[in-house]
């Protein structure tokens, strides 16, 4: 009964203390604004977004710096090649070079490049599958819905990497198959989220209240059903990135994906391994690169999810 | 029901039942079905309201939705003026939507959080390309505001920034931008507190009086529908129970739950209270998926005979323009307050 | 609510239920409690100064609007608010003589729900679903006295009988999902009642419910507290529903307690403004041709606002410059009756401006004609 009684009263209590409190609450500010707002403020989450914006300036401008001070990523130079082969970090070479006499930190950069294009198309790619096929099912219902989910069920009974190692293996490796692969193959889960918010947005008494106007279909999804379910798109995307970084990372490290000397974090570690007591550094830079990026975007993630939602109001 | 005026909405039969399995094949196969509007038939005039009352569950919402076809009813006839809504294709049903209008109870749920008042009370100016020109839609609607006591200046406010009362407002704003002919008004002030009410039963007042719009109003709070309501009628597990003019409806109920739904209304007046006769009614309300025999209200009913599980009585005329659904129809049916089951 | 078997462990603990009110006191005194939440926005005063008393067979019907601190000052009471960001400011709530505000958290939970039970106005949140009806009824009971798994189902049997649930045997093995909202709202009455309490606080018990349930439920109330002699505060918005069944009201608003007196005097002679207020923005159920309603203008206040003056001011018809700058006194007339207002005391104001009650407009007559014709009618047939 106590405990039972602590926790109603509680709620109770905070309700009535939330009401209080909204009334108290003077200036207007716009919704994403609000959403800025309460992401600046956790710390974490601006951690991980400050770490993603220096990869992509990094990778972006690399072209521009790199190959002058670090050299080449892909180029071996055979006359240096045995003198320069597997040099611990130092102050010419932050993160040692590898078995090609190549700079690990310019390797670690480039391969920054693929990782993050990886991460963002491939989700691009099923965020775009994923909205169509999620609005479609939701917003129809019915048999649509029957057919594009247990479709969907059919894609995700089969072990995602497992799927996405065929698929490769039909198209072959290369970067813009596995592109395509991670891309294609990761539209259910992304449906799946997309669907059930769109079916708790269309609950709400405002879709009714626009149908009842005599609103249109594409209306009602574009300005009353989107913009109250994409926040949870946005939340899955962005942790969705750093899986797909994973993914390419462990195709690469199965030779599956990117094709050396092409250099990706998954090749690197790859190459690493056989050193891993003698020159640790091969394999702990670029495992580094990887956890540091995937952790951001899940950081970020999170940070979104709890800035974006309506019902936090400004606590 | 035989006035020589010409009704502005026309419901007639209307049936809607809902499937208890969910999921396309389960929905199909099994012939569970509830009952949520049963032969439910009234008539609405210009200017006018009208109160649909009765307890959760009774279908008084679903009547709503049938009549605008945000549900499409199972059978029955909807007709505004004279046109059939069910046989609407999409142009009409625009053009219907731009005179029928809807009210929600929840004033949270029923504004999209995302879009600013202003934006949310000329969307059904937009979908309806009444003002293409945003200068004077703009000035149009902060007049709106305005005129159901909002501060115009708030115009680029959240909905979250305001309280229930005033988001109730800014739904009300929004039923008004097309001056409807009829507005169903679904629970309108259920949720609001008691003085926040008042004042929104007056303002809907007062919008009618201006502008003669016509009310569905539906509610479970027998004092507010017979305040705001011309003509009454009691729902009671989907179909009608009772149907008459309000005074009448309170005066002279024909109807055992009419009376006894009356009777259950507290009263903020203890010697009323402790003087007047009270019927409190035994058990809960039949479940819709398996309605009783005979008449819906049986098990409940003090003076229920044998005969009232046997045969469903039929919505017959009692007096001019007061329509009772029970075997025993006669004013104020109930004689013993002491009755219990 | 589970485990920590203190079963049996009653015997070193005075039970006060069975102790005397002490000479001079009565059962529930509540004096001048102030309990703030300590928010970002800044302090929130939930509670403002509520006073009353309560003896054994009274019932207290504590009337506000949502945000008037009416619901938090019964989980004041009853030790149930967070702190922080919840603190008590100011006050005592003296339970048979004793503070309860001064007693430990292991002390508290002897309290509640052995002498001071609560029940809520959501029936379908309040029980948990994945208990048996009889299990959720014996835990009071095993915890607070002593009683064995057995003996607890047995009494949990009687007490679901006594609140009029249908096969009360096979329905303490059923869970609360199989039951209607008003049937769980009379479990949630036997469990208030299991132990026998002194006071059962009910928050907007019938709000959730319709209007024939509600009806049953205050009646089983009011048959419950004539068996068993306890208090009662009924907390609710509605006016109404506290005519039937309270001795003595409290109005509150924005935390403080405005008017309180007897039922008779809040219905038939009220003095606050806010009282006359709510009771004109109730449309009349006995009414012979439509009037418009009377509302309270404006909006429900904000609890944080640091206004100097009288906290309905803004909304009040009859506020004065004075009443805006200087907070009202508390008039109290010889019967106890109390209202926070500048013009309390002023007759003549109260008398021009107080809403015509049924005791004024001779409204009995017409009730009594209405009853007579109901009792005609009766032999006729």
């Amino acid at each position: 009964m106590d405990a039972n009684n602590d926790t109603l009263g509680a709620a109770a209590a905070s309700v009535e203390a939330a009401q209080a409190s909204t009334f108290a609450a003077a200036p207007s500010r716009t919704l994403w604004g609000d959403a800025w707002h309460r992401l600046r403020r956790n710390r974490l989450a601006m951690g991980g977004a400050i770490w993603i914006i220096l990869m992509v300036v990094i990778a972006l401008t690399a072209d521009l710096w790199v190959p002058r001070t670090l050299g080449s990523p892909t180029a071996i130079d055979s006359s240096t090649m045995t003198s320069m082969s597997r040099l611990p970090p130092s102050s010419e070479h932050p993160f040692g070079t590898d078995t090609l006499g190549r700079d690990v930190l310019c390797r670690v950069i480039y391969g920054a490049r693929i990782s993050l294009s990886v991460g963002v198309l491939a989700t691009a790619i099923s965020t775009l599958i994923g909205l169509v096929a999620g609005a479609l099912a939701a917003y129809n219902g019915g048999l649509w819905d029957a057919v594009i989910m247990r479709f969907a069920d059919i894609f995700l009974a089969f072990p995602y990497t497992l799927f996405v190692i065929a698929m490769l293996a039909v198209i072959g490796p290369g970067i813009q198959n596995v592109f395509i692969a991670i891309g294609v193959l990761g539209w259910p889960s992304i449906a799946r989220v997309f669907r059930s918010a769109i079916l708790s947005v269309k609950e709400n008494d405002y879709v009714d209240a626009a149908r009842a106007m005599g609103a249109s279909d594409a209306r009602i999804i574009l300005r009353h059903i989107f913009p109250n379910s994409v926040a949870s798109i946005v939340v899955y995307a962005t942790m969705n990135i750093g899986g797909a970084i994973l993914t390419e990372s462990a195709l690469s490290f199965l030779g599956m994906g990117v094709i050396p000397p092409d250099p990706s974090w998954g090749i690197m570690i790859q190459d690493g391994q056989t050193y891993l007591a003698t020159q640790p550094w091969l394999m702990i830079m670029p495992g580094i690169a990887i956890l540091t990026t995937v952790l951001a975007f899940t950081l970020l993630g999170d940070g979104l999810r709890d800035a974006l939602d309506v019902k936090m109001k400004d606590a | 029901m035989s006035d020589p005026r010409t009704p502005l909405l026309h419901v007639e039969h209307l049936c809607k039942e809902f499937p208890v399995e969910s999921g396309i094949i389960a929905s199909r196969m099994s012939s569970k079905k509830v009952h949520a509007v049963n032969d439910v038939s009234f008539d609405i005039y210009p200017g006018e309201t009208f109160g649909l009352v009765g307890e959760s569950g009774c279908g008084k919402s679903t009547t709503g939705r049938c009549i605008m076809r945000l549900i499409d009813p199972t059978s029955g006839l909807v007709e505004f003026e004279g046109r059939d809504v069910g046989k609407m294709g999409r142009r009409e049903l625009k053009q219907l939507r731009r005179d029928m209008q809807f009210i929600f109870q929840d004033p949270y749920a029923s504004l999209n959080p995302r879009m600013t008042i202003g934006e949310i009370v000329s969307e059904p100016l937009i979908i309806h390309r009444i003002m293409p020109n945003r200068e004077e839609r703009l000035a149009f609607v902060r007049e709106l505001l305005d005129v159901v006591g909002l501060n115009p200046e708030h115009i680029n406010r959240y909905p979250h920034e305001f309280s229930g009362g005033q988001r109730q407002r800014v739904g009300i704003a929004r039923a008004f931008a097309l001056r409807p002919k009829l507005i169903i008004c679904d629970e309108p002030v259920s949720a609001l507190d008691v003085s926040i009410q008042a004042q929104v039963l007056n303002l809907l007042t007062d919008l009618q009086r201006e502008y003669g719009t016509a009310y569905l109003f539906i509610a479970h709070d027998l004092s507010v529908v017979q305040h705001i309501s011309d003509h009454v009628a009691v729902m009671y597990l989907g179909s009608m129970m009772e149907y008459s003019d309000w005074k009448t409806l309170y005066d002279e109920p024909h109807h055992p739950y009419t009376q006894s739904l009356l009777s259950a209304v507290p009263v903020p007046d203890p010697d009323i209270q402790r003087s007047r006769r009270r019927i409190i009614l035994r058990g809960d309300p039949p479940s819709p998926i398996d309605p009783p025999s005979g008449c819906l209200f049986h098990t409940r009913c003090p003076i229920a005979r044998p005969h009232c599980s046997e045969e469903v009585p039929a919505l017959d005329r009692v007096a001019p323009g007061h329509f009772c659904s029970c075997h025993f129809a006669e004013p104020d049916p109930i004689k013993d307050s002491s009755v219990k089951l | 609510m589970f485990g920590f078997g203190r079963k049996g462990e009653t015997g070193d603990w005075v039970d006060l239920k069975s102790q005397p009110v002490p000479e001079g006191r009565h059962l529930l005194e509540v004096d001048d409690l102030k309990m703030f939440f300590h928010t970002q926005d800044g302090v929130v005063k939930a509670v403002n100064g509520v006073s009353y008393t309560l003896d054994r067979g009274e019932t207290l019907g504590v009337v506000g609007e949502s945000g008037s601190g009416k619901s938090v000052t019964s989980l004041t009471i009853m030790g149930l608010i967070d702190m922080p960001p919840g603190r008590i400011e100011g006050g005592d709530v003296l339970y048979r003589g004793r503070s309860l505000l001064a007693m430990s958290e292991e002390e508290m939970e002897h309290i509640r729900g052995n002498d001071i039970a609560m029940i809520f106005q959501d029936p379908m949140t309040s029980l948990n679903p994945v208990y048996t009806i009889g299990r959720q009824l014996s835990e009071g009971m095993m915890l607070h006295l002593g009683y064995n798994r057995q003996q607890a189902l047995q009494r949990s049997v009687e007490l679901l009988r006594m609140v009029g649930i249908p096969n009360a045997e096979q329905r303490v093995k059923g869970y609360p999902h199989e039951l209607s909202g008003g049937m769980r709202q009379r479990v949630m009455i036997a469990m208030a009642l299991a132990c026998d309490p002194d006071i059962l606080i009910a928050d907007e018990p019938t709000t959730a419910l319709d209007v024939t349930i509600q009806a049953q439920i205050i009646e089983l109330m009011q048959e419950m507290q004539e068996k068993n002699g306890n208090a009662i505060i009924m907390i609710t918005h509605d006016l109404g529903v506290v005519a039937d069944i309270a001795d003595k009201i409290m109005v509150m608003y924005a935390g403080q307690p405005v008017e309180f007196g007897t039922a008779d005097e809040i219905f038939y002679s009220p003095i606050h403004p806010y009282t006359w207020g709510l009771t004109r923005s109730i449309p009349d159920p006995i009414m012979d041709e439509k009037k418009p309603l009377t509302p309270i203008k404006g909006n429900p206040p904000s609890l944080v606002s640091t206004a100097l003056g009288c906290a309905f001011a803004p909304r009040c018809p009859y506020a004065t410059d004075r009443c805006r700058s200087e907070r009202p006194p508390t008039h109290v007339t010889g019967t106890g009756h109390y209202a926070r207002c500048h013009f309390a005391h002023d007759a003549a104001f109260v008398a021009a401006n107080a809403p015509a009650t049924s005791r004024t407009k001779g409204r009995p007559e017409r009730v009594a004609e209405a009853v007579t014709r109901h009792a005609e009618g009766g032999e006729a047939s």
